[in-house]
């Protein structure tokens, strides 16, 4: 059941990475976040990528090819490990079943798997599960501007709404001022202490969208522990019938 | 020793009969689709012991396994998968136990698809094909012919609902289980209903039929099935799979009638259902119940007709109420231990099986799984049996 994580995971990265390019304007930080939250229930993606757990003594990878339409709809195929390889995760709304192939049995999931992170991975429940928008549940700042791997970010502080139900204190996060991407966010917990440190690298054109290729969570009292994750391809707003995303499916796709 | 590669004549003929069939439905899709190839499998060497005392005799043995498994396809309408099991077994167990090649080389499905390629006094070379069959998918329909595992359980170890391949939970190093030889037919109305029909043949010619509709209602999977086991019995079930909050919940119930009732022991419901949680903290509980009324008339005289019996619906349990607890946590990332347990009120005995699991490397484990058994097989004397596996294995 260890690769449940991914495919909540490609969910997310998907949202994450559906972040709009347009043109300068003056926005508010409020309207900067949303500008790109707005495309974060995008259409539709198909991706395939890897997620590596980095410790000093040893790493991890995990494969997998993911579909994925809106927020309530997605499929994903592991293709890699080798002993993992072939299992299928399938989520439709609140609904989620996983299929194994060499037994050939269906799962239900229940929500609480998806906690059983991978490979002690540093994505932590609160990623997968957490359904809190960046718009709504939060109060924006533009705390200035500042560059962050040669590009100019806007940097902005977002605090929970009191009446959330966020684990974080507070969120500093860089956006790119010519692309609007995420390139940095920093997580904070109530005390104000640095939890951990998200950074997107590795900016390419995929599909005609400039997103970044590599992911890295780095935890702030393990920095030697990095959780990586590289996009090998992603194509946008692809054509995919709902009824792809079916039990059906799960045991043929490939 | 006696080699025994060559399909016989019935076999030969079935193989033909069943690819006939299968090459009918295959000619409408002839060329045009792309086609596919994939293959991987394990190899895995398990040192295996069992004693009752561990200052007594020890019996020793070694499992080579390796698994190989082929699939093509030919566009997205039309796969095909052909699986083989390789197993090299050397030790006490070859050299002393009476029949035990016999039992390797068996294969209980319509054709006999394995073979003892050698078997001499103190080892065996088995190869299997546990599955070879023709997949079409054709929109919502989809039909599968050959042999193949038809998994209808929704429970974690025992599985009233699985009729076609009932699984053992001692034999873990086996998960795949023998497939079935049918014909199964499958129609999704919608994502997440589908209707399943099943035609199956075993060696001894007798088929069996079922049906199964699944659906999904309020979070939760419902099944109901319905047929006739080896010509022998009607059978009837249903099973769910759900949660509450965290907890998982399944549960799965059968009834077996036999069509005549001479010939059998007489009707029984076999019913089991078990919860599962992970706490915040990773470590993983889970509780199992079954109660088997079949197991009422079982009587077994030895430990290896208990370990090693042959699997139906019937024989899930061996005592009418089975209790089951299992314990699992990842210790590190790459290192689990588990504990799993089991309680026969009527045998008065139990089961304990502590479990190591070790990530070497991305495609290396390392295992090691202890299995005790107290049971009270013929009252009044306590039977003891302890073994204890090593394996290392390796997916590619």
């Amino acid at each position: 059941m260890r690769p449940i994580i991914t495919c909540m995971l490609a969910v997310l990265l998907t949202c994450f990475l559906m972040t709009p390019v347009s043109g300068q304007q003056t926005l508010t930080a409020k309207q900067i976040i949303e500008k790109a939250d707005r495309n974060m229930q995008g259409e539709s993606s198909v991706s395939s990528m890897t997620m590596t757990i980095r410790r000093p003594t040893w790493e991890r990878t995990v494969g997998f090819k993911n579909w994925a339409k809106g927020r309530d709809l997605a499929l994903t195929l592991v293709t890699e490990p080798a002993k993992e390889k072939g299992q299928t995760f399938l989520k439709r709304g609140n609904d989620m079943w996983s299929y194994i192939p060499p037994i050939g049995r269906l799962v239900k999931l229940p929500p609480s798997m998806m906690s059983q992170g991978w490979m002690g991975s540093d994505y932590t429940n609160d990623d997968i599960l957490n359904e809190s928008s960046l718009v709504q549940d939060y109060t924006h700042e533009l705390i200035g501007t500042e560059d962050f791997q040669d590009s100019k970010c806007f940097k902005i502080s977002l605090v929970p709404l009191e009446q959330s139900n966020i684990v974080w204190g507070k969120i500093i996060t860089w956006v790119s001022t010519s692309d609007y991407l995420f390139l940095k966010s920093e997580y904070y917990d109530e005390n104000q202490l640095l939890v951990r440190t998200e950074t997107a690298g590795g900016i390419k054109t995929m599909d005609g969208r400039k997103i970044p290729t590599r992911l890295e969570i780095i935890p702030a009292d393990e920095p030697q522990n990095r959780t990586i994750v590289l996009i090998q391809s992603m194509d946008f707003d692809v054509k995919i019938d709902d009824g792809f995303f079916s039990q059906q499916n799960m045991k043929s796709v490939k | 020793m006696k080699p025994s590669f060559f399909i016989n004549d019935r076999d030969a003929k079935r193989v033909t009969r069943l690819l006939s069939l299968a090459l009918l439905l295959l000619l409408p899709h002839r060329a045009s689709a792309q086609l596919t190839a994939s293959a991987n499998g394990y190899l895995s060497n398990m040192q295996s012991v069992m004693f009752e005392k561990i200052d007594g005799p020890w019996t020793i043995d070694n499992l080579v396994h390796n698994r190989l498994n082929f699939k093509a396809g030919c566009g997205s309408h039309v796969n095909a998968a052909v699986e083989v099991r390789n197993r090299f077994l050397f030790g006490e167990t070859v050299k002393y136990f009476p029949g035990y090649a016999d039992r390797i080389g068996q294969d209980r499905g319509w054709a006999d698809l394995s073979w003892n390629l050698i078997s001499d006094t103190s080892y065996i070379l088995n190869t299997t094909i546990d599955r070879a069959y023709i997949d079409l998918n054709l929109g919502k329909f989809q039909a599968t012919i050959g042999r193949q595992r038809i998994n209808w359980g929704m429970n974690y170890v025992w599985n009233p609902n699985d009729i076609f391949n009932v699984y053992s939970f001692f034999d873990f190093d086996y998960v795949e289980r023998p497939g079935s030889d049918a014909v199964r037919l499958q129609y999704y109305f919608t994502p997440s209903t589908h209707l399943e029909l099943v035609g199956k043949m075993n060696s001894t010619d007798q088929p069996s039929y079922a049906g199964l509709f699944r659906f999904s209602l309020a979070g939760y999977d419902f099944q109901i099935l319905g047929g006739q086991i080896d010509k022998k019995e009607y059978v009837a079930g249903g099973g769910f799979s759900g949660y509450i909050g965290p907890v998982s919940l399944n549960g799965e119930v059968t009834y077996l009638h036999p069509r005549k009732m001479i010939s059998h022991p007489g009707p029984a419901i076999i019913a089991g259902g078990g919860l599962s949680y992970l706490t915040p903290f990773r470590l993983n509980i889970q509780v199992e119940y079954l109660y088997n009324q079949a197991a009422e008339l079982t009587s077994l005289t030895s430990f290896t007709d208990f370990y090693y019996r042959n699997l139906t619906v019937r024989d899930l349990s061996i005592a009418p109420h089975t209790f089951f607890a299992n314990l699992s946590y990842p210790v590190t990332p790459l290192f689990s231990a588990g504990l799993a347990t089991m309680y026969f009120p009527k045998l008065r005995g139990f089961f304990a099986g502590p479990s190591l699991d070790l990530s070497l490397r991305d495609d290396l484990d390392l295992s090691f799984i202890l299995q005790h058994f107290t049971v009270e097989l013929q009252k009044g004397s306590s039977q003891r049996a302890t073994l204890g596996f090593l394996r290392v294995k390796w997916s590619f």
